[in-house]
């Protein structure tokens, strides 16, 4: 399988009054062609900035934006705004934005939302637009006389959905899902993401899948890496993380997701999460680390890689005492 | 083609109709209320029945003095068959009915602009009837100050969207600064206009609409109003100027804060286009809302603005009909401003409607 | 919620910012100036005074500059009043003899020291005696020449001589000073007359001035003179056509500015605010109600009716105040405050509160109104120059409280005496500057009071 994006050493802070925040620190991954790779972590740790450093959406107090970003082998992060949006976004990569609800816009309508892009980037005349938009929302399930109604006539659900023909339309090849799912009821979230899996197989798509929730990802991920205070901290295979988390963090994690129909002792992970601004000296993770050693306080560690395409971040792993 | 497109455009059409006509009767029902109130408050002292009873005498009188037929009877013959006349006349008009009657009596002159004959004030056509002095001098008003209400949110809409995009820098700065100077009024402002240009620098005229005696080629005429006008106008251009930036500003910044904005940049879109369509578009209706509570203050402020200038509007009728103490005139200006308001009411909801979807299927906004 | 604490916070953050700092300062200076007032008039004197109209001003001169006002003159001093009357010295009466029909004779020197730039702006002579009584005014320069002024006899017991606006005096002492040195180059009015030195260009002249009065009395015991020359500046604020000293209506209208703009503010707000949340709370028949009773608001000319009011009904300050909050109290306001009610209304600490059995008033008034009302706090003080400004405005059209020494009384007399036209730019300038200093200080203080409280500006 070829790699579509190679992410190194991406970095993210911003300038608030309290401080630098270091949002995204030094992240690196790949994906590949029609792959799946959910990125999982607490709330605060740095998921969403990451969706949007990849599509370089700033904020106005950024404070650094460094690394590579190469899709198809070429540095996007060396292209000027202008031709990062003409090239990159839409064309390369797209996006599903957490919380649909406000993700479209309130006085225009569905379908020429949906084909706007096309009508922008491709140069595609307004009707060619809207009957390919009217496909797609056929595709992810809507019947396409919602194409003339408006956001406010759609329920949640369909929101999610149009908003999925949005990013689609273009035919990217990469697309990044932020919380696609956290403000839909469980029904709809099981639809969509089959929804999502359909459509990956049928469209030969590579997803970006940011969560929460770990539960939604183990339908959906052919990796998972985590993120932890604005690093990646395990990048495994699906198979293996769900029943052997690498990262004592993400082991945690596992063991206090509860499960059903099965007696689980619930464990939760002590302490709180770090802050983006002063994290903790050494490993970020060794003040809640039931195994932090002494080097765990004075050095951050380096990937180490267990096999292609899957690191951990462990003093443990590098002293062989796992 | 035609077919699928002809019934979705009368489906709007057809909206917004509807919605218009249960607007146009609302605002009706309020014109009739703010009369009827209008009537209340002047009627409490009995002042319209003593007005209508004069207008009766005195036309009355008029008739049988000026009639030859009636010439060679004594006077105090005369004066019992003219009183007579006009109770037949009070009887006829309801004027001795009780209260609540004479009341909708009055409202139903009121509303259809009956509104009568002034007591001392002449219209400039030499008229006594208070609705041709009303609408001579209407004009004159809506020329200044719907120009300098418009001037206005055209001016605040740019430099508000200027600002926005230029967060942060200097004149973001200043213009944050400055605008507290704004919440003076325009008529507050024009005092001092006229202190510098007319009385100190005497290059511009103290007020008035134009120059005595007015020239007379439309030209000159026409420049010698807008000479006149320069001072009023900028009055009321510099007393919002700073707030009215601001506020905008203030606005477009928030509304460019929406998730929906961040989806546009993420599709890709150019900026000038995300921000005509996704920022400009979604708050055109409160823009709107603003503007119509504008025009409708611009009506208000008129009325002290034109009495600092001169300016022979509504406003200065309004003056000068308190001097007078000119009851019909007075009642008369309120009417007619409900009735302004309640077109301008009517006529921003139907823009409201255009621009806002969610308006046109009922639900509240 | 410790409610102290919260105001405490929000205070120290507003003194963070430099344009708060300068609003509040301003503000604390218009509240000294209130006390201050309130303290040199207490009750109702400053009515009192300000109703009294010329006679109890009577010594004061007409629309007199301030005394700053020397400030524009440099190198000149402006002439203050100066008054002579028995008890200031320069006064000395004499008895010459007695009459046979039981009089008296007797000479009076009124005399004072004039050393201004600037001739009087008028001159008075009150007298008191017997009627019956008669005099021979006199005139006496410094360089020693006498001039006749008049004869006066009194029919009462008193009367006043304004000898500013005798023009049959004008007209002799014109033509004498024509027959002395020609025609003048300057326009010979009676006090540059009275005052200047014997030459074609005007000059004071400096030195000691007398009135001399001959006189027959019934009772030199009753009789006495009052001279008054009336400066051209009075006082830190000057003074009107009516002779009041501004200073009265720019410091008593301190305080009644700021208790009426507040007043109107803060009350107008609170109600709406109930009013608001009731509609969004409860929601159904009501809020229907309360939506058009808002629309009907917007409609009505609120200017109009308050004119149409003030027209046939004489109103006092306070009451137009309440005419001013009702017609207010549904206004646009009730919007956005409504809109925040429906926010909360959904809040779970709404529904919890609901849940154990809190009664829908106490949910309004305990737990939805404090949560709304730190918002309102900024366009409070805002509104207030908006209020201060309106009664101003009310009182440009006439229509104010007749009898409050108001700032906007000042500027409708000024407007409606020509001060503009007239040069007299202090009047006009005094309440303005009353008036801008206190829009700057609420709306400095509001606007940052807006970038604290509004959480939507906080993001940014």
């Amino acid at each position: 399988m070829s790699t579509v994006l190679s992410v190194k050493n991406l970095r993210l802070y911003f300038t608030t009054r309290k401080g630098i925040v270091k949002a995204v620190d030094n992240v690196s991954f790949d994906l590949k062609k029609g792959e799946t790779l959910a990125i999982v972590g607490e709330s605060g740790c740095g998921k969403s900035s990451l969706a949007k450093a990849l599509i370089r959406l700033l904020p106005r107090n950024v404070h650094t934006y460094s690394g590579e970003i190469l899709i198809d082998g070429n540095d996007v992060m060396k292209l000027s705004d202008e031709m990062f949006r003409r090239l990159i976004r839409w064309r390369k990569i797209s996006m599903v934005f957490q919380g649909a609800q406000n993700s479209l816009n309130p006085v225009l309508k569905v379908g020429f939302q949906v084909a706007e892009p096309l009508m922008i980037h491709n140069n595609v005349s307004k009707e060619d637009a809207l009957a390919e938009a009217k496909k797609y929302l056929r595709l992810v399930g809507i019947h396409e006389s919602f194409a003339d109604r408006y956001p406010f006539e759609l329920s949640g659900g369909m929101k999610q959905r149009a908003v999925i023909a949005m990013a689609l339309i273009t035919h990217p090849e990469i697309i990044i899902l932020d919380e696609p799912t956290s403000a839909l009821d469980v029904i709809t979230q099981a639809n969509i993401i089959n929804l999502l899996k359909k459509i990956k197989n049928e469209l030969g798509l590579s997803y970006i899948f940011i969560t929460h929730d770990i539960a939604v990802t183990s339908e959906l991920a052919d990796r998972v890496a985590v993120m932890y205070a604005g690093e990646i901290v395990e990048i495994s295979d699906a198979d293996e993380f769900y029943y052997r988390p690498k990262h004592p963090y993400a082991e945690k994690l596992m063991a206090s997701v509860p499960t059903l129909r099965t007696d689980k002792k619930l464990e939760f992970i002590p302490g709180a999460p770090p802050s983006l601004i002063n994290p903790p000296q050494g490993c970020r993770f060794n003040p809640r680390c039931p195994y932090a050693f002494e080097k765990c306080l004075k050095e951050s560690p380096p990937p180490y890689e267990i096999k292609s395409g899957n690191i951990v971040r462990c003093w443990l792993y590098h002293e062989g005492k796992r | 083609m035609f077919d699928s497109a002809l019934p979705v455009m009368t489906k709007t059409a057809q909206r917004i109709i509807i919605y218009l006509s249960k607007r146009a009767i609302s605002v009706f029902i309020t014109i009739v209320i703010a009369t009827y109130i209008t009537i209340i408050i002047a009627n409490m002292g009995g002042y319209v029945d003593e007005i209508k009873k004069a207008e009766i005498t005195e036309r009355i009188t008029q008739q049988y003095m000026n009639n030859p037929a009636y010439k060679g009877i004594p006077r105090d013959q005369l004066q019992k068959l003219i009183q007579q006349q006009i109770e037949l006349e009070i009887h006829r008009t309801g004027l001795d009915r009780p209260f609540l009657e004479r009341s909708i009596m009055y409202l139903w002159d009121g509303l259809t602009l009956n509104l009568g004959r002034a007591l001392y004030m002449t219209s400039d056509s030499g008229s006594r009837l208070v609705k041709n002095i009303i609408l001579e001098r209407l004009p004159q008003t809506v020329l200044l100050f719907t120009t300098a209400t418009i001037i206005n949110f055209f001016i605040h809409l740019a430099g508000g969207l200027y600002l926005s995009r230029n967060y942060g820098s200097k004149l973001d700065k200043i213009v944050v600064s400055l605008a507290p100077l704004s919440t003076m009024p325009g008529w507050f402002y024009g005092i001092f206009l006229i202190l510098i240009f007319a009385a100190w620098l005497h290059i511009l005229p103290y007020g008035g609409l134009v120059d005595y005696p007015p020239p007379e080629d439309p030209i000159s005429y026409f420049l010698s109003v807008l000479k006149h006008a320069i001072l009023p106008l900028s009055s009321w251009i510099i007393s919002g100027l700073f707030v009215g930036i601001y506020t905008n500003r203030t606005f477009f910044l928030i509304f460019s804060t929406e998730d929906y904005v961040e989806a546009a940049k993420a599709k890709g879109l150019p900026p000038r286009l995300i921000e005509r369509r996704y920022i400009l578009r979604p708050t055109l209706p409160p823009i709107i809302t603003g503007l119509a509570l504008s025009l409708i203050g611009s009506w208000q402020g008129a009325i002290i603005t034109e009495t600092v200038f001169n300016w022979p509007g509504l406003g200065l009728t309004t003056y000068q009909a308190l001097q007078y103490f000119d009851v019909p005139v007075i009642v008369g200006l309120t009417v007619i401003y409900a009735y302004l308001l309640g077109l301008t009411v009517l006529v921003l909801d139907l823009v409201y409607s255009i621009v806002d979807p969610r308006v046109r299927s009922g639900l509240p906004v | 919620m410790n409610r102290s604490r919260v105001t405490g916070g929000i205070f120290k953050e507003l003194l963070q910012y430099k344009s708060a700092l300068v609003g509040l300062v301003l503000l604390m200076f218009l509240l000294i100036i209130s006390t201050y007032a309130i303290f040199i008039y207490p009750g109702s004197k400053a009515v009192v005074y300000w109703r009294a109209g010329e006679n109890m001003w009577i010594k004061n001169p007409k629309n007199a500059l301030p005394e700053w006002w020397e400030l524009f003159t440099p190198g000149k001093t402006l002439p203050r009043t100066i008054e002579i009357n028995p008890n200031t010295k320069g006064y000395a009466m004499e008895t010459l003899k007695t009459t046979n029909d039981g009089g008296y004779l007797i000479n009076l020197s009124l005399s004072f020291n004039y050393e201004y730039d600037e001739e009087p702006s008028a001159i008075n002579v009150f007298v008191n005696g017997t009627p019956g009584d008669n005099f021979a005014l006199f005139w006496v320069y410094p360089d020693g020449r006498k001039i006749f002024l008049t004869n006066l006899t009194l029919t009462t017991e008193s009367t006043n001589y304004y000898l500013s606006q005798d023009i049959a005096l004008n007209t002799r002492l014109e033509m004498d000073l024509y027959k002395q040195i020609g025609k003048p180059e300057y326009s010979p009015t009676i006090e540059k007359i009275l005052f200047g030195t014997l030459s074609r260009e005007f000059k004071v002249q400096k030195g000691m001035f007398k009135l001399l009065v001959q006189g027959y009395v019934k009772d030199p015991k009753k009789t006495s003179f009052d001279l008054v020359v009336y400066g051209k500046v009075y006082g830190i604020a000057g003074t009107d056509h009516l002779r009041r000293p501004l200073e009265i209506a720019i410091l008593y209208g301190t305080p009644i500015a700021l208790a009426f703009g507040l007043t109107a503010s803060v009350l107008i707000s609170v109600i709406e605010l109930v009013i608001g949340v009731i509609s969004g709370y409860f929601g159904g028949a009501l809020d229907t109600i309360i939506q058009r009773i808002t629309e009907i608001y917007m409609i009505i000319p609120f200017l109009n009716i308050v004119i149409l009011i003030s027209v046939f009904y004489k109103l006092d300050l306070w009451t137009l105040l309440g005419i001013i909050i009702i017609l207010s109290i549904f206004g646009s306001g009730i919007k956005s405050t409504r809109a925040m009610a429906l926010q909360i209304k959904e809040l779970p600490y709404v529904e919890a509160a609901k849940a154990y059995g809190a009664s829908d008033w106490r949910i309004v008034f305990i737990y939805m109104i404090p949560k709304i009302l730190p918002t309102l706090v900024p366009s409070i003080v805002l509104s207030v120059p908006g209020f201060v400004f309106l009664e101003a405005a009310l009182s440009l059209l006439g229509l104010g409280d007749p009898l409050l020494p108001t700032w906007g009384k000042v500027l409708s007399d000024a407007e409606s005496q020509g001060a503009l036209y007239k040069g007299l730019y202090y009047w006009v300038l005094e309440p303005s500057f009353m008036l801008i200093l206190t829009s700057i200080s609420f709306t400095l203080i509001g606007f940052a009071l807006d970038r604290i409280v509004n959480p939507r500006l906080k993001e940014m």
